[in-house]
């Protein structure tokens, strides 16, 4: 009996047990992934130094892939495998689109199934890729592969597909050695000839055009080479910042001492708490005395206001006339700096608000202001003890004037004027130049517009009057073409007829091309302009090279890498000596360029 | 560094006597000739002694064979070739690689005085391309471009 038990027991068990068995799920099968890479690439999201996706062809075991002349030493990856698929790079487990790896000689991916086994390994093979925009990235003259001919390494300006080289007056050209890079694979050709950098000897006399050809040929590039020469160099020279500059800043060179002034009025900042209302937008001066500026007087001025000018006697008295802000209506008034200090010259000069203002000095410290008044030209004479005032009798007609310059030397004053749109006889911004020779006004040009020009440009306009008495005008039209404005220079001459200087400047002229003409004692004329069509903005100097009777090819002072984002109304001097003095104001300080 | 032609030059100029205020689309390929600034004509002082490099550009879309252009060079009654100027460039052909979009044609300026009342030209024409398909200058009939004129004058 009880074993019947024991075995119905058994039974029951067993039964339930089956039962259990039966009402399981079964179990699912494991289902292991061959190895197997599919796609492999580089990201340029996953890799800073490479500017756009490069995907690999996967063959077999083998992956290609070309990648530019990038640094390959940590490049992540971005693959495909088989579910499950296990990948290493030398032990290290990778993980897609994340992981770095050193690619300078290539790598090999192990791909094992998803137990770690049966790995297989895929070479990744990286080739240089075609250089897509092959260009001359450097070029230079190295001294030691010239010896013979130059006596320091000119550096190459590269400016698009223009390199210009500034040479000395005196280099032969004729067969220099240039240094030059490019990207990786390609071939620099000149009429056909490799070149070799370092090697290969070229004649410089004529522009010289090297072709850049990347590596398989489909595509390439042409970068002229032209060869300028250069009188001197450009350098930059102590900046002022001590207070912030306004815009107008104006540099000069004391004949008495041929030490450069300036004259500037000081800005006042946005931020309110940066203000000084005692001292902001009145006038500073300074001087430059080896390498420092040195204040001539701070904040000696009321208050300026739009329009502000700065000239120098001959015998040495630095004048300043303005914009007088803090009286009603703001007229201008006049300052002289003498024993130390500024003061007044006389009463102030206008009877109505004044713009526009300029002046120039003469000998015996007479003084010419000239002006825009209740829309004409207004002039002020000081005598040394008081001023005459009034209109220009020789300008014919009176017309009603937009802007005014003024130059001059020891003996004249010089005005130089554009007037309004058909100002006078229908003539669409007529200009005008005007000479005071201490006592009495003549006109050398009046309401002149070129033939074929629409109007004299409003904007790259000045005057300047050469160590020899030369008068130099630069102005803008577009006389030769019909869509763009050119600087044109021309002088005038001794038997009363204006001659042009060379051909037009090959510029054309910007909204905000504040250009200044400047004359260096052995007569050439120099043109800084600001060049807001260059990439990066740049301020540029020409000259007018009298062997070749052609505009130099401009210099940026600033080189080609940093931009000029500042006040566009320079200022351009010589001294007695040939050294150059270029100023504007940047970001609220003075820049100044010297050149010798 | 980039060369700074597109690859397809679309240009977009109001042509003069268009009737609507439209701008028409250049998808046409054309040749044309320019000085550095972009203009079709230029004047030099008759005592200029330089070489001035002068444009011949093309707009068309990519290619990879190169692509020839000729031009003559020929002057007016009152310019001599050898006295008042010298062509630098050789021949009177230039050949676009890909990628190239402007190729130099230099002159080089002589010192001589010019007669004011003779024709005192030089012009510089485009007279074909390999391929034929391009426009000798700016579509349109006034073919901007196909000929570049430099006045010699005593400054």
């Amino acid at each position: 009996m009880q074993k019947n038990r024991l075995m119905f027991l058994a039974a029951a068990l067993a039964g339930v047990a089956a039962l259990s068995v039966s009402c399981k799920e079964p179990e699912p099968e494991v289902v292991v992934n061959p190895p197997s890479l599919t796609a492999f690439s580089f990201k340029a999201a996953d890799n800073a130094v490479l500017s756009e996706d490069y995907v690999a062809t996967v063959n077999g075991k083998s992956i290609d892939v070309a990648l530019p002349d990038v640094d390959k030493s940590a490049l992540v990856a971005t693959f495909t495998v088989a579910e499950g698929n296990i990948v290493k790079v030398n032990g290290t487990v990778q993980v897609s689109g994340k992981t770095a790896n050193d690619f300078s000689s290539g790598a090999t991916y192990v791909v094992s199934d998803a137990n770690d086994a049966n790995p297989v390994s895929y070479a990744v093979n990286v080739t240089l890729a075609p250089d897509k925009h092959p260009a001359l990235l450097s070029f230079s003259f190295d001294v030691d592969k010239n010896a013979e001919t130059l006596s320091k390494t000119l550096v190459g300006e590269i400016n698009g597909t223009e390199i210009g080289v500034a040479v000395p007056q005196v280099a032969d050209i004729s067969a220099l050695v240039a240094t030059f890079t490019t990207g990786a694979g390609n071939k620099v050709t000149v009429n056909g000839v490799e070149q070799v950098s370092g090697v290969t000897v070229n004649d410089f006399t004529n522009p010289v055009d090297y072709l850049i050809t990347n590596l398989d040929g489909s595509v390439n590039a042409m970068f002229s080479v032209t060869l300028n020469r250069q009188k001197g160099a450009w350098t930059a020279g102590p900046a002022y910042a001590a207070v912030p500059v306004h815009a107008g800043a104006r540099i000069l060179v004391n004949p008495a001492d041929d030490v450069p002034y300036v004259a500037f009025k000081r800005h006042q900042p946005t931020e309110a708490d940066a203000r000084d209302p005692e001292k902001d937008e009145k006038m500073y001066a300074m001087k430059l005395v080896d390498g420092a500026w040195v204040s001539l007087g701070e904040a000696f001025s009321e208050k300026v206001g739009s329009d502000y000018d700065f000239s120098i006697s001959p015998s040495g008295t630095p004048f300043i006339a303005y914009r007088n802000s803090a009286i009603s209506p703001s007229v201008t008034t006049v300052m002289k700096y003498a024993g130390g200090a500024w003061s007044n010259v006389g009463d102030n000069v206008g009877t109505a608000a004044t713009t526009k203002i300029h002046l120039h000095a003469i000998a015996d410290d007479k003084v010419v202001v000239c002006q825009i008044m209740s829309n004409k030209t207004y002039v002020g004479v000081w005598d040394g003890a008081s001023w005459t005032t009034g209109g220009i009798p020789a300008l014919t007609g009176d017309p009603r004037p937009y802007e005014i310059r003024m130059a001059g030397d020891g003996a004249n004053a010089y005005m130089f004027s554009i007037n309004r749109a058909k100002a006078l006889d229908g003539v669409n911004y007529g200009h005008n130049v005007m000479k005071f020779n201490g006592n009495e006004w003549s006109g050398l040009r009046q309401n002149y517009l070129r033939e074929g020009a629409t109007q004299t440009s409003i904007v790259g306009y000045d005057i300047a009057v050469a160590p020899d008495g030369t008068v130099y005008l630069v102005t803008g039209d577009n006389a030769e073409d019909n869509e763009k404005y050119h600087h044109r220079v021309e002088k005038y001459n001794a038997d009363g007829t204006w001659s042009q200087v060379g051909s037009t400047i090959d510029y054309v002229l910007s909204s905000r091309c504040y250009s200044k003409i400047a004359v260096a004692p052995d007569g050439t004329p120099f043109v800084v302009y600001p060049n807001e069509g260059a990439d990066p903005k740049t301020i540029e100097v020409v000259y007018f090279d009298s062997d070749t009777k052609q505009w130099s090819a401009p210099v940026s002072l600033q080189g080609s890498g940093t931009p000029y984002t500042g006040d566009p109304s320079l200022s351009f001097v010589f001294d007695s000596k040939g050294k150059g003095y270029v100023t504007w104001v940047e970001g609220s300080a003075l820049v100044l360029y010297t050149f010798e | 560094m980039r060369n700074y032609r597109p690859i397809l030059l679309f240009a977009t100029l109001l042509l003069a006597g268009c009737a609507k205020n439209e701008l028409p689309l250049f998808d046409e390929p054309f040749v044309y000739l320019e000085t550095s600034t972009g203009s079709d004509n230029a004047v030099v002082g008759a005592d200029m002694k330089a070489v001035v490099t002068y444009y011949i550009g093309i707009s068309c879309a990519a290619f990879t064979d190169p692509i020839d252009v000729s031009f003559s060079i020929t002057c007016g009654a009152g310019i001599q070739e050898g006295v008042d100027y010298e062509a630098v460039t050789n021949g009177t052909s230039v050949s676009f690689l890909p990628g190239i979009w402007r190729m130099p044609v230099r002159i080089r300026w002589l010192d001589h005085p010019i007669d004011e009342t003779k024709d005192n030209t030089v012009t510089i024409a485009l007279t074909g391309t390999n391929p034929g398909t391009f426009t000798l200058g700016y579509p349109g009939p006034a073919a901007r471009g196909s000929k570049l004129v430099i006045t010699k004058k005593n400054l």
